[in-house]
């Protein structure tokens, strides 16, 4: 059982989602997150440890207070596969368009296939 | 990023999704896209080149192509023509193989990000729009992704809201 820690793991679960979009707003200390949950204050604890090991979440101390911050940059991750495709075909359809003109302005265009 | 006027993009929770219109029938977009030796002339990314180890444009006929990236090197793909209906619509797979076609154990191997899909489907459709071609093209996100993501649909939703935020 391989234990990975990146921005897959830390988003499958549906708990830590939630804690994301909580703390997405506004840095939370680690009570009021742990307070909004129905699960032990534990388990929230495990979950935002999980969050902090895929690089999601960083805790900073301000005075005694601990607060829970959010690092969204590391989601666009997820979002690269659909961007890295769109980026690729929107190249294309303009290589497209560029040869459409090219055989189109060329009445000699290849019809005998 | 708009490319052109004509173009429009729409993300849903795991899918491409764009539409195009291109000034000429749709005959001759459809051509472009299903004869080969026309695939060469336009199919490979900017600054690369593209060679087909066998293609059969039909109806469960399959392809074997290599594009040469002067940057990455070659990277072999390979897929099935599930549709090919003249001149209106074309639906094939695609994946990411070595020379000899097997598939990759992973797309590590062809030198692409780790989250690079390992098969994914096209669906294209060519409509009559004047004397243009509204094409559509749809892609699937492939299985393996979208269960290392868990429950992605909301996710998406989500992230959506998160990137005016970013």
């Amino acid at each position: 059982m391989i234990i990975r820690r990146d921005v897959y793991q830390a988003i499958a679960d549906p708990t830590r989602r939630e804690i994301i979009e909580r703390i997405s707003q506004q840095p939370l200390n680690l009570n009021a997150v742990a307070e909004t949950f129905d699960i032990s204050r534990q388990a929230v604890s495990r979950h935002i440890k999980i969050l902090m090991e895929c690089e999601l979440v960083v805790i900073r101390q301000k005075g005694r207070e601990r607060y829970c911050e959010a690092k969204l940059e590391k989601l666009h991750e997820v979002a690269d596969w659909v961007d890295q495709y769109k980026k690729h075909w929107l190249s294309r359809f303009k290589a497209l368009d560029n040869y459409l003109t090219e055989i189109q302005t060329n009445t000699k265009t290849d019809e005998n296939k | 990023m708009k490319t052109s006027n004509t173009t429009e993009v729409a993300n849903t929770k795991d899918e491409v999704f764009i539409t195009h219109i291109f000034n000429a029938p749709r005959e001759v977009v459809f051509k472009a896209w299903t004869e080969p030796e026309q695939l060469l002339r336009w199919f490979a990314p900017d600054g690369c080149t593209i060679d087909f180890k066998n293609i059969n444009v039909q109806t469960g006929g399959t392809f074997h192509s290599c594009i040469h990236d002067p940057q990455f090197g070659d990277c072999w793909c390979k897929g099935t023509y599930l549709e090919v209906i003249y001149p209106e619509k074309l639906v094939y797979t695609m994946a990411l193989t070595d020379e000899h076609g097997n598939d990759l154990e992973s797309a590590v191997d062809a030198g692409k990000d780790a989250n690079m899909p390992r098969e994914t489907v096209l669906t294209v459709t060519f409509a009559e729009y004047g004397n243009q071609t509204k094409l559509t093209l749809h892609q699937t996100m492939p299985e393996d992704i979208a269960k290392q993501t868990g429950a992605y649909q909301s996710w998406i939703k989500m992230l959506h809201k998160l990137e005016e935020l970013v």
